[in-house]
């Protein structure tokens, strides 16, 4: 295992370490998106019908609204004792912390879907059976994107003032591809993909990861540096 | 509404934006310009 | 750099002149495209909103591509020159896309019977404008200069990015389902009458790009400069 991977690794593992400390981050972030979710079907039931070709929708809407209340804390807990400054002094490649961020932040918002997925299952009455698996697979690359831009723009929003407001302002409308693939790949496969449509969503949202993987993977070090 | 009332509003539109970022303009200048005067004196 | 301020006028001769000659063409272009269209047979007189509207949505394209541009200069160079460029382009940009987009749906209501439509290039556009305005905001939310300039080329590189797969991704979802139908064939009256407002469209966009940086920069090197008298640092060069 290379230096950087460890270094990486040891990022991840802090972040993860300190949100397991204290749970009431996850636990709120865990909470708002069962909210979420509950509040929508308040809004479009009780049709049964109605709500689960809503559904895709709905689920990630939902991560995308709790999602976006985690990135900014795990910046948050660098700043409030100037751990941040601490950090960017250790030698090495300032993108292992970009890289160590993404790699938390994808655990926990991972984690939240773990929960929050079956939950919408039993909720919204949706199906469950072997050809629903590949929608694992859009949640995964659908997540990877959302965390990779979020962890990104959040090394910037919350290091200012209105950082709540200024953090879904920048995030959102770069997310409309990824939301748009990610839902009409869900509904796809929910529907049986007789078309066979889905592949072209799922081609969508690697090329999306990949890019931006890419792009803020190299633009984070100017974004970090003081 | 007429053809004419949404070509007239969309004409109206343009030309509202264009002439208004240009007087926006103008006293984004003229503020430099007041800047840089009083800096130079 | 007192010396520097007294020989970078914000509106030198040249750019006055600049500023009337676009606008006497644009009045120019716009009398002819008017002139020249002959009413189509089934818009009626319509298509006119084209000769404001199709010129606004090329032009902020390429505000866009000035953005992306001089923020990857700025990040090269670290030349604060191509931060307040790219600065004075999104603010243009804006301005044109809100106004292209507000033309696309007058054009919409009276040609498809609704102000909206989620038509990929509405859509498109409108992702641009939140783009635009994101960038914007996060200029007018941070207040270190270093810092700004370095945090809104991270974003406009990003947006810029992000463009064009918006727009394979709204046009893949549109046509999964049912396509929005628009003329296509266009007689050449159209097609120069389009083309000369482009051209009249993309100077003003340079007359207001350079007269905005212009500003921009004898603003940033007044701040400097009292910056440094507050500190006591003296004549540094911030230019």
């Amino acid at each position: 295992m290379g230096r950087e991977t460890r270094r990486i690794l040891a990022i991840a593992l802090k972040d993860l370490t300190a949100e397991r400390r204290t749970k009431a981050n996850f636990n709120g972030v865990l909470f708002f998106a069962v909210l979420i979710l509950l509040m929508f079907g308040f809004a479009l039931g009780p049709d049964a019908d109605a709500l689960r070709d809503a559904s895709a929708g709905v689920l990630w809407l939902t991560v995308l609204f709790g999602g976006v209340l985690a990135f900014n804390r795990s910046y948050e807990m660098e700043l409030e004792n100037g751990a941040l400054d601490a950090l960017l002094m250790y030698p090495g490649d300032r993108k292992s912390i970009y890289l160590g961020k993404l790699i938390a932040n994808l655990a926990f918002v991972l984690l939240v879907e773990v929960l929050l997925v079956p939950m919408a299952v039993v909720l919204y009455n949706l199906p469950v059976n072997p050809r629903m698996a590949p929608v694992l697979l859009v949640l995964l690359l659908g997540t990877i994107g959302f965390v990779t831009l979020g962890t990104f723009y959040a090394a910037m929003a919350s290091r200012v003032r209105a950082r709540e407001v200024l953090l879904p302002l920048l995030l959102f409308p770069v997310l409309v591809p990824l939301l748009v693939a990610a839902v009409q790949a869900t509904r796809a496969i929910m529907t049986g993909d007789v078309m066979g449509d889905s592949h072209a969503w799922f081609k969508l949202l690697v090329v999306y990861d990949v890019i931006f993987l890419v792009a803020s993977y190299f633009a984070f070090e100017y974004v970090i540096e003081e | 509404m007429s053809n004419w009332g949404y070509i007239g509003m969309a004409y109206g539109l343009a030309y509202i934006a264009l002439a208004g970022y240009a007087l926006y303009l103008r006293n984004v200048c003229k503020d430099a310009e007041h800047l840089s005067n009083e800096e130079v004196r | 750099m007192k010396t520097w301020l007294a020989n970078y006028p914000v509106r030198p001769r040249w750019l006055r002149i600049l500023g009337w000659s676009v606008f006497a063409f644009f009045v120019a272009t716009q009398a002819i495209a008017w002139k020249i269209s002959p009413p189509d047979r089934d818009m009626g007189h319509l298509e006119k909103i084209l000769y404001v509207h199709v010129p606004g949505a090329w032009v902020s394209f390429v505000a866009f591509t000035c953005v992306f541009v001089a923020s990857i200069m700025y990040l090269i160079t670290r030349d604060i020159k191509h931060d307040l460029f790219a600065a004075s382009a999104a603010e243009i940009g804006t301005v044109l896309t809100g106004m292209t987009l507000g033309l696309g749906s007058i054009w919409g209501r009276p040609t498809w019977g609704v102000w909206w439509t989620w038509d990929p290039r509405i859509l498109t556009y409108t992702v641009l404008l939140l783009i635009f305005i994101s960038y914007l905001a996060l200029r007018s939310f941070v207040d270190d200069e270093d810092r700004r300039a370095r945090w809104s080329a991270a974003v406009g590189i990003i947006g810029f990015l992000d463009v064009p797969i918006v727009y394979m991704s709204v046009k893949w979802w549109r046509t999964l389902h049912q396509m929005q139908s628009t003329p296509s064939t266009i007689a050449r009256e159209y097609i120069i009458g389009m083309d000369l407002n482009a051209f009249a469209f993309l100077f003003i966009f340079l007359y207001f790009v350079i007269a905005r940086y212009r500003a921009a920069r004898v603003m940033h090197a007044v701040e400097s400069r009292r910056e440094d008298a507050a500190l006591g640092v003296g004549e540094a060069m911030h230019v």
